[in-house]
């Protein structure tokens, strides 16, 4: 009877890590550039009920021996990387990516990040930079730097394949590059939060030409309102028929228990 | 009358393990590919009870009174290995096979080897190196179409899709075929844990024309959730059965020792 519990407890436990991933999904329906996580189930072991005190048939090996599961858990959260919608903004500091990959930033600390998506604006120093101050990485070229590159709020371009013009009374001078970085691999990248993501520790980051920056728009989340609605209905359910597992082991508990009044 | 109450107790506790695996069953209600177990209770076999109390010629002549069953008893657990119901996803790397058969997969135990196991659930992905895993971590194996060998898939960053003749194509060109085995008997596997069958002698059925491999679809367990609770509620009442008839021959045995055995 405490296996049935314990049983009972794995599968609401499995439950609620599954209804903690559809609520962070939900959550950042808004959130541009998010990428929505998937949490599934697998069974846990098996043990024979060949045990002490159980009534059970000679047959303990062979065919259809008699075994019980001993529950459920939550797999590790695979991340979806299919493209969300773009969505034009027509502002030039908004960069995102059509096709798969990164764009690199770096933090206050000189840590290379990555990002989707991101509202980039010119500060005091004519650096590119997030809400977060953290710098879009551009690789420069022809000796310029962000220190000599002149940028203001409106001078700069970004074109499909990354190239980065300034246009000024002289006409358009190509100061570098935004490259775009992808790995191998669903799980390559690890959600930070705010919009920036880490590669693993065993995943190779190369630099890809087969996506495009798209200046002027942002990607949505690829949260989907109506298949996370459906799964928090059968989750919600599954949780519900662990704890009614639960009661009635609990209650033929009480029943062993009132054999004796 | 003290049989008796062995009889009710073996009652109880098979109805309890009968508990064990319906709570199983509910626990794997979304676990993809998950296939829900039954189990079967058996009686013990009868005995003849006879008694000696008629008298003939002065000795005492056995009587046989009829054939008791004592108790019941857990026979097995069989497996239900009908198909579960079909999932639409977004995601490439699942697959669903449609009617028999088990994707193969291969894990590496800590000292190096190798074993296959085979799994009804499809919900794959690519590893930080390019090879297509399954949830727990373990290699899918498949037809290299190039090599004509099996071997852990590489998918790389490709694009993955698969046509009609179950060829997986990445980016487009064919490479792989993903490696299928069915079992002639299914009461001989054994379950393993991450919807796992462990199963000896598979017969390769990767290339066979009935396969039907899909691809953005997952196979979700196949527990029948109503009949399921249905059961818990069979087995608990059938449980407080047994307690009932243990308490009634308690009361009985009480009377016996307390009033019949009273001297007044």
């Amino acid at each position: 009877m405490l296996r049935t519990i314990r049983t009972s407890v794995t599968a609401m436990q499995a439950a609620s890590s599954k209804m903690d991933q559809i609520s962070l999904n939900i959550s950042n329906l808004g959130t541009s550039g998010y990428k929505r996580g998937a949490v599934e189930f697998k069974d846990l072991v098996y043990e024979t009920m060949n045990r002490k005190g159980y009534p059970v048939s000679a047959n303990t090996t062979g065919a259809n021996m008699s075994t019980n599961g001993t529950g459920v858990v939550s797999t590790t959260s695979i991340m979806d990387n299919t493209e969300g919608e773009l969505e034009l903004t027509g502002y030039k500091s908004d960069i995102s990516i059509s096709g798969r990959g990164y764009i690199r930033v770096k933090d206050g600390n000189n840590n290379t990040l990555y990002a989707r998506v991101g509202s980039f604006a010119v500060d005091a120093k004519g650096r590119l930079t997030d809400s977060n101050q953290n710098i879009l990485d551009i690789r420069f070229e022809n000796g310029k730097t962000y220190d000599n590159a002149n940028f203001t709020q409106d001078n700069y371009t970004i074109k499909e394949d990354g190239q980065v013009l300034i246009s000024d009374k002289n006409g358009n001078t190509t100061v570098g590059h935004l490259d775009i970085y992808d790995a191998i691999g669903d799980n390559a990248f690890r959600y930070l939060g705010g919009g920036l993501y880490a590669p693993a520790s065993d995943a190779t980051v190369y630099r890809t030409t087969s996506s495009k920056i798209v200046q002027g728009s942002v990607e949505s989340s690829n949260v989907a309102m109506e298949q996370e609605e459906a799964d928090m209905i059968t989750t919600q359910r599954a949780f519900q028929l662990a704890s009614k597992s639960l009661q009635t082991a609990d209650e033929m508990l009480g029943m062993a228990n009132n054999l004796r009044k | 009358m003290i049989r008796g109450i062995y009889t009710a107790v073996s009652g109880m506790i098979t109805q309890e393990a009968k508990q064990e695996v319906i709570t199983n069953n509910l626990a794997n209600v979304q676990t993809a590919g998950f296939k829900a177990d039954n189990m079967v209770v058996k009686k013990f076999d009868d005995v003849l009870i006879e008694n000696c109390d008629k008298l003939e010629n002065g000795k005492n002549k056995p009587t046989i009174i009829g054939s008791l069953s004592r108790g019941s008893k857990i026979d097995g657990t069989y497996t239900n290995y009908n198909q579960g119901d079909f999932e639409n996803t977004n995601s490439t790397t699942d697959f669903a096979i449609t009617g028999k058969g088990f994707f193969t997969v291969q894990r590496t135990d800590a000292s190096g080897n190798t074993k296959n196991y085979y799994t009804r659930d499809g919900h794959f992905h690519v590893d930080n190196k390019g090879y297509l895993r399954t949830d727990s971590g373990d290699l899918v194996l498949g037809l290299n179409l190039k090599t004509n060998k099996e071997e852990p898939m590489q998918m790389g960053q490709s694009e993955v899709g698969v046509d009609s003749n179950n060829n997986i194509t990445l980016d487009g060109t064919k490479a792989y075929r993903l490696s299928v085995n069915d079992f002639s008997d299914y009461g001989k596997l054994k379950k393993q844990g991450n919807n796992q069958f462990e199963g000896d002698n598979p017969t390769n059925i990767t290339n066979s024309k009935g396969l039907a491999i899909s691809q953005r679809v997952l196979e979700k367990s196949n527990v029948d959730v109503t009949g399921e609770v249905v059961s818990m509620m069979t087995v608990m009442r059938s449980y407080e059965s047994s307690q009932k008839v243990i308490q009634s021959l308690d009361e009985t045995l009480e009377k016996v020792v307390n009033e019949v055995g009273t001297v007044r």
